[in-house]
């Protein structure tokens, strides 16, 4: 039986009324008029890290953008006939996350297409890569700077960013399919880890032909108050919404099962336990807006990403008990670092070192803290490689911590073979 | 779809690995692959199987297939240590049960290529 447009949208409630909260927001912060000039700035900006929507264009605009962004999400997986499930609502907080600080509708159209072409290629349905094509969004800046790096004149510029852009996503499902095998599951921004690396061999292949590109550093502060309040508001709406839609009787029962979790890949928590993943969700969204507002950092478009993302793997992976022994090894890292805990690098590892949560859910508090120090310090440096056309940065740096962490830890047990 | 009859090689291999941490012992596996899809019964002998374990494994099962994260799941190495969870097992099957009778745990699932 075909379902209705209400039918096909009702699994993505809680998604839509984020946007609808973000509409409201947008238009309370800025005119209508400062809204479209600032969306058009967005979507002509490089993208490249670390690019801040909200300095670029506006709240108003960078809220209007995750709309758009998360919108043509949701249909191109109702298109898919994906039937949402943890990882479907992982993908999209992300992707609304990343919509405010490096992907937009014209660089995330090209990957997307790659990925699809790929898919074609197989012989397999879409649905089977609708979570890869969405995650793509990490090697979404490769359009944008080659866009708009000015290599020649006129719209060749255009075509060969959008071309290396279906190129990259063609590639991705291959890549992300293998780097899954070097970390075994223990880094959840394990599409980080597959765009850093192609975007790493691009940015030489670049180099080679002796075009640079060069980093940035956009950066807006001073709204502290209003995304607070907005983040916080959005947090509580999510924790509501779950209680509402959920088993309100087992929802301590099922909290306690979640916090059981290692958190390594596959962790579905709402394939298992429905809508009550979602106060798990809403639960680390306002720990990553405290631990921001702790810390003395700004609420912009970078750190609410890693805020997003954070909520995000709620459902997929993250709960309390294993993202503040990471959190807390990379607050120490960035102590002994001597550097500002504020600085857009230090923060933004705060937060998104979460993606190494398996190995303090899987191995204990003291190796989540190892992971957590190790990260922040390492990442710091590494995405010189990529030359930031890789968001997930971090993603990217965790993959090399796991490398290195999971076969030390793992050689150092000893092997029980417990039996329950 | 590549490596049809390789994948059900590792979720049998994953189903046993889980089976064992639990206890078993004395495997016994039934494996009918074709051309659509593989046939698995694996049965195990556990001495004590408590009514929870055996509700987290038929609950985990009943999960509907989700081709979405099978990419990740084919890479991910499980042990003893760390099994693959009822719930990812499930994901991963079209139809699959479990019973629990005088000792014997029996597994019985069904996944079609594609």
């Amino acid at each position: 039986m075909k379902k209705s447009l209400r039918e096909k949208l009702s699994p993505y409630g809680l998604v839509i009324m984020m946007y609808m909260i973000f509409m409201v927001a947008a238009f309370m912060i800025d005119t209508p008029k400062e809204i479209a000039k600032g969306f058009v700035l967005i979507v002509k900006s490089r993208s490249i890290l670390v690019t801040d929507y909200m300095e670029v264009g506006g709240i108003g605009a960078t809220l209007l953008n995750a709309v758009i962004v998360g919108g043509a999400s949701i249909g191109l997986l109702i298109r898919s006939k994906v039937k949402p499930n943890g990882s479907t609502f992982m993908a999209l907080f992300l992707t609304t996350g990343f919509a405010f600080f490096g992907k937009n509708i014209f660089n995330m159209i090209p990957i997307t297409f790659g990925v699809w072409l790929y898919a074609k290629k197989q012989g397999e349905p879409f649905l089977n890569y609708s979570l890869v094509a969405l995650l793509s969004a990490t090697i979404s800046p490769i359009v944008s700077e080659l866009s708009y790096l000015e290599i020649w004149k006129g719209p060749m510029n255009m075509i060969f960013g959008i071309s290396v852009g279906i190129l990259a996503g063609f590639l991705f499902p291959m890549v992300s399919a293998f780097t899954v095998r070097v970390h075994d599951g223990y880094v959840l921004y394990n599409l980080g880890f597959a765009g850093g690396l192609i975007s790493t061999f691009l940015v030489s292949l670049l180099k080679i032909r002796g075009i640079d590109v060069e980093t940035v550093t956009i950066w807006s502060s001073g709204n502290n108050l209003f995304l607070g309040c907005l983040f916080y508001f959005i947090f509580l709406m999510v924790i509501i919404y779950g209680l509402i839609k959920g088993n309100r009787k087992k929802v301590f029962h099922h909290l306690k099962i979640i916090m059981r979790h290692s958190g390594r890949l596959v962790a579905d928590f709402y394939t298992q336990f429905g809508e009550n993943a979602f106060i798990n969700m809403g639960i680390l969204g306002i720990l990553g807006v405290t631990v921001v507002l702790l810390l003395g950092g700004d609420l912009n478009g970078p750190t609410l990403s890693g805020i997003l993302t954070m909520a995000g793997f709620g459902c997929f992976g993250k709960h309390l008990r294993n993202v503040i022994p990471v959190m807390v090894g990379a607050f120490l890292g960035t102590i002994v670092n001597l550097g500002d805990v504020t600085s857009p690098g230090n923060i933004l590892a705060i937060l998104f070192c979460t993606g190494l949560a398996p190995i303090a859910g899987q191995f204990g508090v003291i190796w989540g803290i190892v992971a957590g120090f190790l990260h922040v310090n390492f990442t710091a440096h590494i995405g010189v490689v990529n030359q930031g056309m890789n968001l997930y940065n971090n993603g990217f740096g965790a993959g090399f911590v796991a490398l290195l962490l999971v076969p030390v830890i793992t050689g150092l047990r000893n092997h029980k073979g417990e039996r329950k | 779809m590549k490596y049809k009859v390789e994948k059900c090689f590792q979720i049998i291999n994953d189903m046993m690995i889980y089976c064992y941490s639990l206890g078993g012992k004395d495997f016994q596996l039934d494996f009918q692959p074709s051309e659509d899809t593989c046939k698995i019964v694996l049965k195990t002998a556990i001495d004590h199987l408590s009514e929870d374990t055996l509700e987290e494994l038929q609950t985990g099962l009943e999960q509907r297939r989700q081709q979405e994260v099978e990419g990740m799941y084919w890479a991910i190495t499980y042990d003893v240590d760390s099994p693959c969870e009822p719930t990812l097992l499930g994901m991963m099957l079209d139809e699959s049960t479990a019973t629990y009778e005088d000792g014997i745990l029996t597994i019985k699932a069904e996944r079609n290529h594609g």
